[in-house]
């Protein structure tokens, strides 16, 4: 089932530029720590990108599996859930600063016993990609890095054109974005207010999903949804095991091997992304998109049996 | 029952009851109708069926609405099947899948193996699920040995063991959010189907089974005599049993392999076979099998017009959950049980002894110090000194565990004199689960209510589920077994209603989460002060109430006739008990058990009058939490394990060992 990738001479250009543009992976060296330590995943992704990194972190290990793009470096310290973040480790490292959200509301009076607590609070009225470009605003006026906010944001902004324009008229079909669910009859559906949703439409893509969402934009739904729109492609995040046993399973599934967007080829996989994530998640997880959108234009590359079409 | 009835009496409820099934039928047949035509038109349903389009509506009706149809339809067959038979195996008209743990048991080996060994699920999940449901049934079975499998005691045992499988499963939950809607989804029973696979093996099952039933026909109608007759007749009575139960619980395994945990069709099924009119073993297990199929294809039904209407419907397990947990209530006051109240307390310990009292003052001296001194840093293990900064942290947590365990073991130790009821605790009656649940609500209704509006919140769930109890309760004159198995009803129904509250993903779900696993980690000092003096009071009103506490415990009618005004009396416990749980389950959730485990150790250390022992479980009460929290803050450093967490993993256990151990 290895993905024959053919893109054309156009899409081969646009994915090398971004390849350059690329504001992770291509940066040489790990960010020096800063004296500061973070409670939530989304203001560390920020840090990261503004190049610094912080001393200490709840999840920090969780961030490392979900974030690998961040590169955490190994001397940041694990302050345990975020929820919960251990206080007496917190005291130990002795940080100038704490940076949290407005979720840690009701932890503020232990934390600030430890350090000065800035809350960052970003407007999350705009959807979760606004919320992101936000976040790097507010974070880049906390740390004294304004000018490496804006010009991070330029720079993903550049990158997101770019990937668009790549992908323009090019009569794409909708998207379901997808997660699946063990046991083969449900998925994770996500829509409007979602990062992956903020994603599909800075490319240009139309998602596909019709169902009404929550305010955090993902549903649990049947997999007879997708059913809804037969033109619609399907890409299916990757979370490594877990998808593949999944994907086991749909495939004894008479239903699934004959919903038009499997039958006729048309899904994909995607390396998962967080939804929890910020602008450089929102970039990466683009042009990820729009890596398996471009030679989707090519004859179907999956088919249910594992065999070329 | 049935003796007493007339022959016009038994034509009357056997009119009505096929009435019943008449209306349920019809019921079922219009909402199919209506159901399957809102997604296909009807003109097309015959070539949908024999020559499919790759339309999408076709291909749905085709592999999706009907396989669910014939899944509802053969599952809520074979949960019916397996609650007739455990239900006549065990003379037991309340004993099935759910109330014997063994859904919860099959379901918890499920998660299990979905989370840590993948690879058995290869060979089917089948097997997993059998290995859990006979598993559970066997430890509920062995529990109720001792008590000659007295119909009380065996469904008491088994919804223990569902509830113990349920927290592990809440644990499961906690630590894997990755997994989490997988679990969710099974834990709730859908019946979503994907193709005809589900149903072929369903079918395959029940059709063994349904033959092992007709072989094992003959034999199970001689168990209808007690068992010297049966053995008079030559019939290996172990064996039938054995076997009976074993097809039984295999056929709830494959329910729970294929769509879930489904609740109290098993129940209900049987129920509705034996109102038409079943006498015979045979007419009761095609009744209930038949039954079972009409009640879960019809909660089905239910499940999917919710659906319909607001775009993401409720798994027909929990469904089924709310709808047939109060069925629960409604049948439990017709058990008979013909067992004596168990003794209610164990005489051949002796008393406080010197030494004994020295081990146990050494103990209650030194986990709290521990707790404060030694801890975990960057650099490994290290002893603090007093004035280290650190003891700032650690305090006011030890405090307030010690205050939530000592109101716990003080409650246990008041709920257990007054219902004479060495098993009683808050956690069993579902005064803990009503506290939650009230904390629940509030946070759902006003996010951002504080500590002291959670407070009050919990306190009124607390009354309102112990008022509920004592009401139902006062059906069978509060008899101490039909009591428990009230507040383990109630704890199921509150457990279910929990459980949709989970599934609709709410945002501040971490804070759902953090209360049921409980934790100490928000305690301030003034907080910690405040558990303290509330602990305090709480020795005050035991004072108060020791002479009252010493009457109950000889049960009511003695009681009374001593001159205890034992309405009164009850209430004002009741209140107590009440107010206690609802403080302390804010710090530990709703199933530490400490209340449950500190008054039985305080008996076992030889304090045996009232105030002697409730001074000594909460001693004991508060230790165990100090403890609990000590190994949270240091077990997977940095990371912390909620202490209500880890009581509940070691008090589950030991609640269902006490039973195991204990004579009728």
């Amino acid at each position: 089932m290895a993905p024959a990738f053919r893109p054309n001479r156009r899409t081969a250009l646009a994915l090398a530029g971004t390849a350059l543009l690329a504001p992770r992976g291509a940066r040489a060296a790990a960010p020096a720590l800063a004296p500061v330590a973070v409670m939530e995943l989304d203001i560390a992704e920020a840090m990261l990108a503004l190049g610094v990194a912080p001393l200490a972190m709840a999840e920090a290990s969780r961030f490392r599996a979900r974030f690998p793009g961040s590169r955490l470096p190994a001397a940041c310290a694990e302050l345990g859930a975020s929820w919960e973040p251990n206080l007496e480790r917190l005291q130990e490292l002795a940080p100038a600063r704490v940076l949290a959200s407005r979720d840690r509301e009701m932890l503020v009076p232990l934390l600030e016993r430890v350090a000065p607590v800035t809350l960052i609070e970003p407007d999350d009225t705009r959807g979760r990609a606004a919320r992101g470009a936000d976040l790097m605003r507010r974070l880049g006026d906390a740390l004294g890095r304004a000018g490496e906010a804006q010009a991070a944001l330029a720079a993903a902004e550049r990158q997101l054109a770019l990937l668009r324009g790549a992908l323009a008229g090019r009569d794409l079909p909708p998207v379901f974005l997808v997660a699946l669910v063990e046991g083969g009859t449900h998925l994770e559906i996500y829509g409007a207010g979602c990062l992956l949703d903020d994603a599909l439409r800075r490319l240009g893509l139309a998602n596909a999903c019709a169902l009404p969402m929550p305010s955090y934009g993902w549903v649990i739904a049947g997999i007879e949804h997708l059913a809804d729109r037969p033109e619609a492609a399907v890409l299916v995040l990757d979370f490594g095991a877990p998808t593949r046993r999944a994907l086991a399973q749909l495939h004894r599934s008479p239903l699934w091997r004959n919903l038009p967007p499997v039958a006729a080829g048309r899904l994909r996989l995607v390396e998962a992304a967080s939804v929890w994530g910020g602008v450089p998640t929102l970039v990466d997880i683009a042009g990820r998109i729009a890596g398996v959108m471009a030679p989707s234009l090519a004859p179907a590359l999956y088919s249910p049996t594992g065999t070329r079409s | 029952m049935a003796g007493a009835e007339t022959m016009t009496g038994r034509r009357a409820s056997g009119g009505r009851a096929a009435l019943l099934v008449g209306l349920l039928l019809a019921a079922g047949i219009a909402f199919t109708f209506a159901g399957l035509a809102t997604r296909l038109p009807s003109a097309l349903w015959w070539e949908a069926l024999t020559a499919p389009r790759a339309e999408a509506a076709e291909l749905v009706f085709r592999f999706g609405l009907l396989p669910r149809l014939a899944v509802s339809l053969l599952a809520g067959a074979a949960l019916g099947l397996s609650g007739a038979l455990f239900a006549h195996v065990l003379r037991n008209p309340l004993a099935e899948p759910s109330t014997l743990g063994t859904s919860a048991g099959a379901g918890l080996a499920l998660a299990f193996a979905t989370l840590y060994a993948p690879f058995l699920l290869e060979a089917g999940a089948f097997w997993v699920t059998l290995a859990g449901a006979l598993a559970a049934t066997g430890l509920a079975l062995a529990i109720a040995w001792r008590q000659s499998l007295s119909p009380l005691a065996l469904i008491l045992a088994g919804l223990v063991v569902g509830m113990v499988c349920g927290s592990m499963g809440g644990v499961l939950v906690l630590f894997e959010h990755h997994h989490l809607s997988a679990l969710f989804l099974w834990q709730a029973g859908s019946l979503a189907q994907n193709g005809w696979q589900g149903a072929a093996a369903l079918a395959g099952t029940l059709a063994v089974a349904g033959l092992a039933c007709l072989l094992l026909l003959r034999p199970l109608a001689v168990l209808e005599l007690d068992d010297a007759g049966a053995r008079g007749l030559g019939a290996p009575v172990a064996a039938i049993r054995l076997g009976a139960l074993g097809v039984a619980a295999a056929l709830a395994a494959a329910v729970v392999a294929n769509v879930g945990v489904v609740a109290f069709i098993g129940l209900a099924g049987p129920a509705l076979a034996r109102l038409a009119g079943a006498r015979t073993p045979g007419t009761r297990l095609a009744g209930g099998a038949a039954a079972g199929a009409l009640l879960l294809w019809l909660a089905d039904q239910l499940a999917q017009l919710a659906e319909r209407l607001s775009g993401v419907g409720p798994p027909t397990g929990l469904l089924t959950a709310l709808l047939g947990a109060p069925l629960l209530l409604v049948l439990l006051p017709r058990l008979r049980d013909a067992l004596p109240a168990p003794a209610p307390a164990e005489t051949d310990r002796k008393g406080a002894s010197v030494p004994r009292m020295a081990v146990f003052a050494a103990v209650m001296l030194a986990v709290p110090t521990m707790s404060l001194l030694l801890g975990r840093g960057g650099d490994g293990w290290w002893l603090a000194l007093p004035g280290d900064p650190v003891l700032d942290w650690r305090w006011p947590r030890i405090v307030s565990a010690f205050g939530a365990g000592a109101m716990l073991g003080l409650a246990g130790t008041m709920i257990q004199r007054v219902s004479a009821n060495p098993m009683a605790s808050p956690e069993i009656l579902g005064i803990s689960s009503g506290a939650a649940a009230g904390a629940t609500l509030l946070v759902i209704l006003a996010p951002v209510a504080g500590r002291s509006g959670l407070l009050g919140a919990a306190f009124a769930g607390a009354v309102a589920t112990t008022g509920l109890v004592m009401a139902l309760g006062r059906r069978f004159d509060y008899a101490p077994q039909r009591l428990l198995l009230t507040g383990v009803a109630l704890t199921t129904i509150i457990g279910a209603a929990l459980g949709l509250v989970m599934l609709s993903g709410h945002p501040r779900l971490d804070l759902l989460l953090r209360m049921m696993a409980g934790s100490t980690y928000l305690a301030s000092p003034g907080e910690a002060g405040a558990s303290l003096v509330l602990a305090v009071t709480g020795v005050g009103a035991l004072v108060l109430s020791a002479r009252a506490l010493g009457l109950f415990g000889l049960g009511a009618p003695v009681a009374s006739s001593l001159g205890l005004p034992v309405r009164a009396g009850r209430l004002w416990i009741v209140a107590l008990v009440s107010a206690l749980t609802a403080a302390a389950t804010l710090v530990t959730g709703p199933l530490s058990f400490v209340g449950l485990v500190a008054p039985h150790a305080a008996r076992l250390q030889g304090f045996r009058r009232p105030l002697a022992q409730g001074v000594a479980a909460m001693a004991i009460g508060g230790t165990l939490m100090v403890l609990a929290d000590w190994i949270g803050r240091t077990l997977a450093f940095p990371w912390q394990m909620p202490a209500g967490l880890i009581v509940s993993l070691a008090g589950g256990p030991y609640f269902l060992w006490l039973m195991l151990r204990r004579r009728a």
